[in-house]
């Protein structure tokens, strides 16, 4: 049993990883426009930009 | 058949070269070609509706002045704008307005909200803002100027850190919930106590960090004296925490970690899901709601120049255009003019001006385009001040009810008494500290603190769907205390339209009607332009020595001498036309009841209602109206400010009018509605407004507005009678902290779920069909 001394702050670790990804991705404005961006991948880039993706 | 290339909408074409089915659209897909974006369709699979250029002729020319630009001036030097589109359909306008950028050099940044149909655009400070607007315009779409967007950015943080806050209680309280969940199974004495410390470290972000919205509430509230229902919840959540990081050490009935983080969690998402739903909703109200800019037309050196009307200064060169509103106090410049005075002094006459007299902000053009020197800043001007006063008090505020808060007070001392009560009697001392933080929690009104703004901005979301734009929530509770109905009859209850009579005294009536049509085509006075809008003049001729004096016309054609004068016999306007001084055709202005006018007037009788007509035409005129119409009470021959003076003498009172001459009153009635108007001013005087040509609206609104008071009455009802019985539970014992941590969130949702379904549902009202609907998305331009 008392393994659980040392697991159970490690369980809390791994949450507070992915707590740590989230405030993240929140902080980088991910969740601020949820209606628009999921359409943009449908376009396709101009010539320019594909050269500036492959560089 | 064939498919139009821009719009895709199918049409006749007359040979195999017509591509289009109309020249806007034509004019919209070669904008497309020459800008070097033909993708444009590739991308397009919907149909559109097709280009209208008349539409799309809204002048952003004052963009280009030094002092609005820098109005847009942010922090980081560079210039944010925000433009409403509408006719957003599919992916191609998302492509469209990615490539913006490219489009204008000066474009910095471009962000579209598919869904709020919002372009926020960052330009840098040498770009042209009216090219961009104009750019934007010749891709075909309506575009609308957002004010006022900083707002929206501010919101947007906050939005952000909050979702953050809830995001740090979800994670303490899961693994909480998980350590709790062993010591309630059975945790020997050493592991309890090692997950209650780990909980109470668990804990520690929830209350530096998610709870601070509560204590910033509480701080407040104490230095404003003002009651808030955070002060229960922070109490709560003070003595619930110190209580559990004493009983980790000391007594480990008295940990509530569990209940205490959960109940920030639930809290903190409520808010949020409220906050959601009505933000999004103010943005969709706020976005019909933008008034027309004031814009006036300057001489600058000889050049025109349009600017906002707010930068008119003394001593500057105007030029008001027909049917234009005067901006500010002015010498007028042209040789003459008429102008349409009822706003200043009431008189409905049209009034003539010369050269060299004042003229005042608010008088309508009623001539051709005149030139105007003005003597006094926009600012200081009757309209100025007015814009001012209402710029400050338009947007929804957000007032709970009377009733709500003080039935909240009522819960927050019922909380302390019971609190004190149960530290005096209640003894072993964690029993009573169990009790007494169950009591806090259950107390707290916090479904009456959510549910009573939802309740108003839902019901102002329904009124706003039927074309009902109420601009004060309040506005809603006062419908039903009214007693006296205040009722405009000239475009209110009559139609604008005017109707002429004819009665000839001779055989030849088809050439006795084209000398008063030649006659009256010399006069500027509107019954005559009127007349020649609705009847063109077919055979022109030639008129010598024409003269007008004191409404008398005269002119001389050959030999015969015509002459129009006014006959003041009849209850309503009248004239009579001479040749040669012998009466050959008399004319009666008409004008038509409005066939909704009768529904109105039965459903506010229905009521219970005291009606009353008021009309600045003469006794006999407004008799008759009275007469036909059912209404027994009236006011005639009154001017603008006396009828402020009658809607002051009594109490509850709702005034409904039209006119720039109803702006006074409308302004002081209890409740004022604006119906079936155009105008500028009555809109922005008014309470509520009509945005559809029918007066069924207004009993639409009555109906409406008595439910949501009852939906209101219900909703305080609901909560005083669940929070009471839980209180009554609490005390003897029965709801444990954590079950009141799930109870009061509960009711919330409760409450929330019921006020959504009890206002969604369509109220069914039964519109009269009037012959014109138009729907005001902008008011009129003023010079």
């Amino acid at each position: 049993m008392e393994v659980i001394i040392i697991l159970a702050p490690f369980t809390i670790l791994l949450a507070l990883t992915f707590l740590v990804f989230f405030l993240k991705s929140n902080r980088s404005g991910q969740f601020d426009n949820l209606d628009t961006e999921q359409y943009k991948l449908l376009i396709e880039d101009t010539k320019e930009e594909r050269k500036e993706n492959e560089q | 058949m064939k498919e139009c290339l821009h719009c895709a909408q199918s049409f006749e074409a007359s040979n195999a070269e017509d591509n289009f089915c109309c020249h806007g659209c034509e004019v919209v897909y070669h904008a497309f070609q020459a800008n070097g974006l033909k993708d444009f369709y590739r991308y397009k699979d919907t149909k559109s509706d097709p280009v209208n250029l008349n539409e799309l002729k809204s002048q952003f020319a004052f963009l280009e002045h030094k002092e609005t630009k820098e109005s847009f001036l942010r922090a980081d030097g560079k210039l944010h704008i925000s433009f409403y589109i509408e006719g957003i359909h599919c992916l191609a306008c998302i492509w469209l307005f990615e490539r913006l950028k490219t489009l204008n050099p000066h474009i910095l940044d471009n962000e579209l909200n598919f869904n709020s149909q919002v372009l926020k655009l960052k330009v840098d400070p040498q770009g042209d803002l009216s090219e961009i607007a104009r750019l934007i315009q010749s891709f075909g779409y309506k575009i609308h100027l957002l004010e006022d967007m900083s707002k929206d950015e501010i919101k947007q943080d906050e939005r952000k850190k909050y979702l953050a806050r809830i995001a740090v209680a979800f994670f303490s309280m899961g693994n909480i919930m998980l350590m709790s969940a062993s010591i309630y199974s059975g945790a020997s004495e050493f592991f309890e106590k090692y997950f209650n410390l780990l909980s109470g470290l668990l804990s520690i972000p929830v209350i530096f960090y998610s709870c601070i919205p509560f204590f910033k509430n509480l701080y407040f509230s104490i230095k404003n004296m003002n009651f808030s229902i955070d002060v229960p919840i922070s109490i709560a959540l003070s003595i619930g925490y110190g209580a559990s990081f004493y009983g980790i050490f000391y007594n480990p009935e008295l940990v509530y970690f569990d209940s205490l983080t959960m109940l920030v969690f639930l809290l903190l998402g409520s808010r949020f899901i409220l906050d959601e739903v009505k933000y999004n909703i103010e943005k969709k109200l706020s976005h019909y709601n933008f008034f027309s800019k004031i814009l006036a037309t300057r001489l600058n050196n000889g050049q025109e120049e349009e600017v906002l009307a707010k930068y008119i200064k003394k001593d500057d060169h105007l030029l008001i255009a027909a049917g234009s509103t005067v901006p500010t106090d002015c010498i007028l410049e042209s040789s003459q003019a008429y102008f349409d005075t009822s706003l200043i002094n009431g008189e409905s006459e049209v009034v003539h001006f010369r050269k060299g007299s004042q003229i005042l902000a608010g008088m309508i053009n009623k001539s051709g385009k005149i030139k105007a020197l003005s003597i006094r800043n926009y600012a200081d001007s009757f309209i100025g001040k007015l814009e001012n006063e209402l710029s400050n008090n338009t947007g929804l505020k957000n007032r709970y009810s009377k009733l709500a808060l003080l039935s909240a007070k009522a819960f927050f001392y019922i909380a302390i008494i019971l609190s004190l009560y149960i530290l005096f009697t209640i003894r072993p001392w964690d029993v009573a500290l169990e009790r007494l933080i169950a009591i806090i929690i259950i107390t707290c009104p916090c479904a009456l603190g959510l549910v009573v703004p939802l309740t108003m901005i839902m019901g102002l979301k329904t009124l706003n769907a039927q074309g009902i734009y109420v601009k004060d929530e309040s506005t809603i509770l006062k419908l039903a205390e009214l007693k006296n109905v205040f009722l405009d009859k000239t475009g209110t209850l009559t139609k604008k339209q005017i109707d002429y009579e004819f009665e000839y005294f001779t055989d030849d009536e088809e050439s006795v009607f084209n000398l008063l049509l030649n006659l009256e085509k010399k006069s500027n006075h509107p019954i005559a332009k009127e007349l020649l809008r609705q009847f063109p003049i077919r055979d022109e001729i030639s008129l010598n020595d024409f003269s007008e004096e004191f409404g008398v016309l005269a002119a001389n054609f050959q030999q015969t001498h015509l002459s129009i004068r006014p006959n003041r016999d009849f209850n309503y306007t009248c004239f009579d036309f001479f040749i040669n001084d012998k009466l050959s055709l008399r004319v009666k202005v008409m004008m038509q009841m409005r066939t909704d006018a009768y529904d109105l007037i039965q459903g506010l009788k229905q009521r219970e209602l005291n009606l009353f007509l008021l009309s600045g035409d003469n006794e006999g005129k407004v008799k008759e109206a009275s007469r036909h119409l059912g209404v027994k009470d009236y006011f005639a021959a009154v001017k603008p400010f006396e009828k402020n003076e009658i809607i002051s003498g009594y109490k509850h009172t709702l005034m409904i009018g039209d006119g720039v001459n109803d702006s006074l009153s409308l302004k002081n009635a209890d409740v004022s509605i604006a119906v079936n108007t155009s105008v500028d001013f009555a809109q922005r005087c008014a309470d509520i407004f009509l945005a559809k040509d029918n007066l069924s609206l207004v009993l639409a609104l009555f109906n409406q507005g008595q439910r949501i008071s009852r939906v209101l009455k219900r909703n305080i009802l609901l909560s005083t009678v669940l929070n009471s019985l839980f209180i009554y539970f609490a005390l003897i014992g029965y709801i444990s902290p954590f079950m009141a941590a799930i109870i009061m969130p509960a009711t919330s949702l409760f409450l929330l779920v019921h006020t959504l379904i009890s206002l969604n549902t369509n109220v069914k009202v039964n519109l009269t069909k009037t012959d014109n609907y138009h729907v005001l998305k902008e008011g009129l331009k003023l010079t």
